[in-house]
This record gives C-alpha cells, sequence and structure tokens, in this order.
C-alpha cells in the first residue's frame, strides 16, 4: 500500500517535471498554436514575457536624444519584488549615474511613490505624474503587471513594422486603463504573431491623443525567457525627442520587505546587492 | 479675425499631421552604444564615494553694512561602506572655505552631518526585520517642505553659511548622535531613540571646526515612533518625544495623495510652550501644525503650498505691539525673539504661509532646474523670496544662478533679516 503511494507520488513528480519541463522548452511558443486568443490571454503572455516573474534586478540606461544627439544619460538599477506570481511588483529604484544623482532612491508599491534624497536625508511622497527619470515616466522603468491596470478590450492580427523597418505579422492588442489614475489611458501594443514578443506599443490620453511610441529590440535570452534588451521611445508630438531604454544584467535579487518601505529608504545603501 | 481662425486651423492641422508623423518609425534610431554617452559604474560595491567641489560667487547687499562680495570654496563627502554583509556605515560631511566672511563668522567651517554604523539584526517580527543604527544619524521627520512641527530633530542644527534656502537647510544640517532602532512588519514600522547628552555648554561654540553636539546633543532625548500604510497612497504615523527638563511631544502626521498629481502632508504636534520676546512661556503646552498640499502640472513642475500653525507664537495683535509698531528702531527683544526661533527653526508668528514652485526637467530639457519659493508672514507683509536656475553641464559639472531678497520695513520679521538681497553663482563639479 505505501509502496503504491510512493510509486503514484513518483509518477505525479515525474509527470509535473515533464509538464513543467514542456512548457519550458514551447514557452510561449506553445501558445501560439492555439489561435484564436483572446484578448486577455494575449495581455497575460504580454506581461509573463515584459518582466521576470518573481523577484529580480536589472541595470537601465536611458539616453535621450534630440535630433540624433545625445542631450543626457542617466543609469539606474530597479530592484523589483513579487511576494507571489502574477502579484503586483514592488519597485525600489537606485539611481547609479550621472554621479549629481547617486544614491538617490525612488519606491513604488502600487500608486505608493518615494523618493529619498541623500544630500537632504528626507523621504518624501510624490504623486506619479512627477518625472523624475526623463521623459519617460517612473512607471516605464518599473516593473509592471499590465493586466493590474489596463483591461484587454480587443485583439486582432495585423501586420506592423518592427525597430528595424521589417513587416512583422502580429496581434494588434487594444489596452483600456481600470482606473482614472493610470499613467496612460489607452494602450495598444502590437506583439509578434508567433511568440507575444513586444514589437511596437502606442501610448494615449483619455483625449486619444498619442503621447508615445514605443519600439522593442535587441531580443535576448534573459532569466529564462527571450525578451526585448531595449526599448526605444518616441515622443508623440516631437519624433526627434527619442529616448533608448536599455536594460542590462538582470539578476535573481530577493531583497528584503525591509527596504521597500518609506523608513527602509534612508538605511538602503544599495551596496553588494 | 479671419486671419486669426485661419492661423489657428493650420496650426491645429499642423499638429495634427505633426502626431500622425510620430505614428511612424523615424529612418534613424539612436543605439543606445552611441559614443559619447556616459556608462555607469558598478552598482555592486562595497565602498561608494560621492562628493562635489563648489565654488560661489556671493554679492550680498546687506541691510545694516556695506555691499558684501565673498568667494566660497565647498567640498562636499559622502561616503557609505559595507564591511560585512549586515553592516553598513555612513559619513557625510562639508567643508567650507570663506575668502571674506562676514563679521561673526569662521573662515573655515566644517559640518559633520552624519557619521554611523547600521546593523541589520538577525532577527525580527514575521515577515519583517530589525535594525540598529549608532553614531551622528541625520533623521528628518515630517512630511512638509519648509516647516514640520515633527521634524524633531532641526533645532539649532543649522550652521551651514549657504543654509539660507530651505534645499540648503534641509542638505547641510548637523545630524543628531543617537543610537536608533527599527523593526518592521509588513505595512508597519516602529523606531525608537535614545539621544544621550553630550555637551553641557550653554553657548555654542563657533570656532569653525566644532563638531555641534553643542547645538544637537544638550538634552537627553528619548524618541518612539511608529508609522504604517493604512490605504494605497495613505499613511500615518505617531511619535512622542521626550527631552529631559521640557517634556513630552505628542506627534502625528499623515501623507495622502490624491488622484495621480496632487500630495497631501498634514503634521501636527502638541508640545511644551516655547517663549516669548520677553522670556514668559506662551502657556503650559502648544499646538504646532502644517498641511501642504502639492500639485504636479502634467507640463512638469510641481507646485508646493503650506499652511503652517504655531500657537505658541505671537498673533496678529501681539505681534504688531512686540515689533514696535514701525516706530523707531526694532527693540532688542524683538530681534533676539525674531532670531532665536530662526535658530529653533521654530515660527514667530502663529501663522505662517509658504509657497515653492519647482521645475526638474524644465522645458523638457533634463539639463534645466527651475525654482521659486517664497515664505510670507502674514501680519506683517514681509516675506522671503527665492528663485534659482541650475544648467547640469555634461554629466559631471553643473552651474547655478540663485537670487535671494528679504522683503519688508524695518519692523517686520524679515525686514530685520541683516541680507536685503544676495545673489550667488556657483559652479560645481560632482564626483
Amino acid at each position: 500500500m505505501r509502496e503504491a503511494a510512493r510509486t503514484t507520488r513518483r509518477e505525479f513528480g515525474l509527470r509535473l517535471a515533464a509538464a513543467a519541463f514542456g512548457v519550458a522548452l514551447a514557452g510561449p511558443r506553445a501558445h501560439a498554436l492555439e489561435q484564436p486568443r483572446s484578448a486577455a490571454e494575449t495581455l497575460h503572455l504580454l506581461d509573463n514575457i515584459r518582466n521576470p516573474s518573481g523577484s529580480f534586478a536589472v541595470r537601465l540606461q536611458l539616453v535621450e536624444y534630440r535630433h540624433n544627439a545625445a542631450l543626457s544619460s542617466s543609469t539606474l538599477r530597479v530592484f523589483a519584488k513579487q511576494s507571489k506570481d502574477h502579484a503586483p511588483y514592488r519597485n525600489l529604484v537606485q539611481f547609479v549615474a550621472p554621479t549629481r544623482d547617486q544614491g538617490k532612491l525612488m519606491l513604488r508599491t502600487g500608486n505608493d511613490l518615494w523618493f529619498y534624497d541623500p544630500a537632504s536625508g528626507a523621504s518624501v511622497r510624490i504623486s506619479p505624474q512627477q518625472r523624475l527619470v526623463g521623459q519617460v515616466s517612473n512607471g516605464d522603468v518599473m516593473a509592471t503587471n499590465l493586466v493590474d491596470d489596463y483591461e484587454a478590450t480587443a485583439v486582432a492580427p495585423d501586420t506592423v513594422k518592427d525597430a528595424a523597418q521589417q513587416e512583422q505579422a502580429a496581434y494588434k492588442l487594444s489596452l483600456q486603463g481600470r482606473r482614472e489614475d493610470v499613467q496612460y489611458p489607452f494602450v495598444t501594443f502590437w506583439v509578434r504573431e508567433k511568440d507575444t514578443q513586444p514589437i511596437k506599443a502606442e501610448y494615449y490620453t483619455a483625449e486619444k491623443r498619442l503621447l508615445k511610441t514605443a519600439y522593442f529590440r535587441k531580443f535576448r535570452e534573459v532569466l529564462g525567457q527571450e525578451r526585448a534588451a531595449e526599448t526605444v521611445i518616441i515622443d508623440g508630438l516631437d519624433p526627434t525627442w527619442i529616448t533608448v531604454l536599455s536594460a542590462s544584467d538582470y539578476t535573481r535579487a530577493d531583497i528584503a520587505d525591509s527596504w521597500l518601505q518609506r523608513d527602509g529608504l534612508p538605511r538602503f545603501t544599495g551596496l553588494a546587492q | 479675425m479671419n486671419r486669426l481662425v485661419d492661423s489657428s486651423a493650420a496650426l491645429v492641422l499642423a499638429t495634427v499631421l505633426f502626431a500622425a508623423r510620430a505614428q511612424t518609425l523615424p529612418p534613424e534610431i539612436p543605439d543606445a552604444a552611441t559614443p559619447g554617452t556616459v556608462d555607469a559604474p558598478d552598482a555592486r560595491e562595497h565602498l561608494r564615494v560621492v562628493g562635489r567641489v563648489e565654488l560661489d560667487q556671493l554679492a550680498d547687499d546687506q541691510r545694516y553694512a556695506d555691499r558684501l562680495d565673498t568667494q566660497r570654496l565647498v567640498g562636499d563627502l559622502r561616503v557609505e561602506g559595507q564591511p560585512a554583509p549586515s553592516v553598513t556605515f555612513r559619513l557625510s560631511d562639508r567643508l567650507e572655505w570663506l575668502a571674506n566672511p562676514p563679521a561673526g563668522q569662521a573662515r573655515t567651517l566644517n559640518i559633520l552631518r552624519e557619521l554611523h554604523v547600521s546593523d541589520t539584526l538577525p532577527w525580527g517580527p514575521q515577515g519583517g526585520l530589525c535594525g540598529v543604527d549608532a553614531g551622528r544619524v541625520n533623521w528628518k521627520l515630517g512630511n512638509n517642505v519648509w516647516y514640520s512641527p515633527l521634524d524633531y530633530f532641526k533645532r539649532n542644527a543649522s550652521v551651514s553659511t549657504a543654509a539660507t534656502t530651505p534645499a540648503s537647510i534641509r542638505e547641510n544640517r548637523l545630524g543628531t548622535v543617537m543610537l536608533r532602532g527599527q523593526c518592521d512588519s509588513g505595512p508597519d514600522v516602529v523606531q525608537a531613540a535614545v539621544v544621550p547628552r553630550l555637551s553641557k555648554d550653554r553657548s555654542f561654540d563657533t570656532s569653525g571646526v566644532s563638531l555641534g553636539l553643542d547645538r544637537t546633543n544638550a538634552q537627553d532625548a528619548f524618541l518612539v515612533r511608529g508609522s504604517r500604510v493604512v490605504a494605497e497612497g495613505s499613511t500615518a504615523e505617531a511619535s512622542l518625544l521626550y527631552r529631559d527638563g521640557e517634556g513630552s511631544t505628542f506627534g502625528l502626521g499623515l501623507s495622502q495623495l490624491f488622484g495621480d498629481s496632487v500630495v497631501m502632508g498634514l503634521d501636527v504636534a502638541n508640545a511644551p510652550a516655547l517663549r516669548d520676546a520677553d522670556g514668559r512661556s506662551f502657556g503650559r503646552r502648544a499646538t504646532r501644525a502644517a498641511l501642504s498640499l502639492a500639485w504636479t502640472a502634467p507640463a512638469g513642475p510641481t507646485l508646493t503650498l503650506e499652511w503652517l500653525r504655531q500657537q505658541d507664537a505671537y498673533g496678529p495683535a501681539e505681534w504688531d505691539a512686540v515689533r514696535g509698531g514701525g516706530n523707531g528702531a526694532p527693540s532688542a527683544a524683538f530681534i533676539s525673539y525674531v532670531v532665536s526661533r530662526s535658530g529653533l527653526q521654530e515660527l514667530p508668528t502663529r501663522t505662517s504661509y509658504f509657497a515653492m514652485l519647482n521645475w526638474l526637467r524644465a522645458f523638457d530639457n533634463p539639463n534645466y532646474e527651475l525654482l521659486a519659493a517664497v515664505s510670507w508672514n502674514p501680519y506683517d507683509g514681509s516675506h522671503y523670496e527665492e528663485a534659482g536656475a541650475t544648467w547640469h553641464v555634461g554629466a559631471s559639472n553643473s552651474l547655478q544662478l540663485l537670487l535671494e531678497r528679504n522683503q519688508g520695513a524695518s519692523h517686520t520679521q524679515y525686514g530685520i533679516a541683516p541680507t536685503k538681497s544676495a545673489a550667488t553663482l556657483a559652479w560645481m563639479l560632482h564626483f
């Protein structure tokens, strides 16, 4: 009886491992065979690709261009933490460069944003509208689940030019903010038909005025999944105003919950993290 | 009129066409590896040294003396290290050298802002951690910019010759020597600090190389504070401070986000009352409050408005009486009262207002910062004005122009300030 139970457990374990391995091998490609997908499913797949699940750290470099000339550059280290799969991310952003900003911190938990400046020693609440990291919004440099903030309203086959000006078979995914206070009330994503990788996104105001266009490029294997290492963000009104956001040095880093709150900021140095 | 309509229509059409153009990819997307971009130092370091060398040219239009031109050289240093996995230390120091110091000020001034060791303990409450800090800690409390009754360690802590603007007062004050413990569990944080009395001096050492313990650690004190995330966008805190020889201060604070652009801060404290110009107490206890609203416009600038209330300060009629109604020279008691309130960083009148417009990335340029601020005494109409512009030149250099003015009649809070107006041009090298 005990032997039978052990065999059953082993079989269950093997099946689980096989299933997990199969999913890992097939990845998002497996979903491409299951057409048609709903808008909500596509959004979930997109979220899984955009950011690694769990807790991780990544280094972001933002270079801002006007008329193809670099105007400024900044580097951030982002610590993202999920308490469990698909839970909202909490983000701690450490300013690494330029040197005048080194050591500054920005904490985001849901809509709560705190900014800490080691020069003044004060942690102050800031509003999501306050932009501290350039043309991109604070949310653009942090790990977020789109599904928390947006409802996928439609998905349809389409073709779109990618960052290399190549035509790509894609799905056009329309998103609408669930709340009034989301940064972009309407977003349209084009995801690659074969693997749901993001190709392009357009961000709109509530009046459907184009705020930004983003192109995703330089796809690389990162923490078990191919992801875009670069995002090119083009201003909606001035197309010569471009920000290139490059992600590198992804690592699994589980920082303590204590650092992810206002009173933890003055004690966080980020050293050896 | 028709021409105006035509030109408006053309403008709208041009804007629409321009917006439509933005949806297509420009032929040249810059590559992030473009030469000339700045690469960052490795973040996974064990020692971080950050600093700034600053050269200032000050033109000070003085009220009671001739115009004074001063050159100031400043060295600002912050060192953070992690000698062991759970142990960190922080040193923050500022050295100022004045070529032509105003009367009564030292030529060289060292400000040891922080020097402390921190340890994260191997135990803590469920899902949380505990840590301790020992040494000089610059602990800022409260939710407001200009004045917060919860910022308990601000008293007498400002010594820098640059400490006139809100930003420099915050940046250049002395920390307090303390042993601080902190534990957190989920959304709750509890902190306690013991502040020892380390100086028995009644007057402050003005030698310029003083540690300033006579300013920050003149009394034994104990603080316990708890804070909690009440809901998304809402944080509350409560605190109790006991100072030897004074008694207890109770404080409550609330920080609240409205929508995606407005932040409210409310700080209230009930404390042993301070004294008036004649040395008499304003009562046994007094309530102090600060309410702030900060709104960020879609274009980027943030406007902060603060309403400040201090019960242990003069009301309108008493203020008129103590300042002598504008006849004759202001009394020594009046000047002494205003100066002492300024040192304590408390308010001289029952009501005050503060407004600040802060625009990082001014005109959508990451290299420009603009700032304008005014602090206003509604009882005598005097006010302090500040306007500043900063230009970041490359990754390491900044140029800053700062204009300040104390406006008011001769018997007013800002009208008796020694500086009538000042202009500072600063060059900063960040390393």
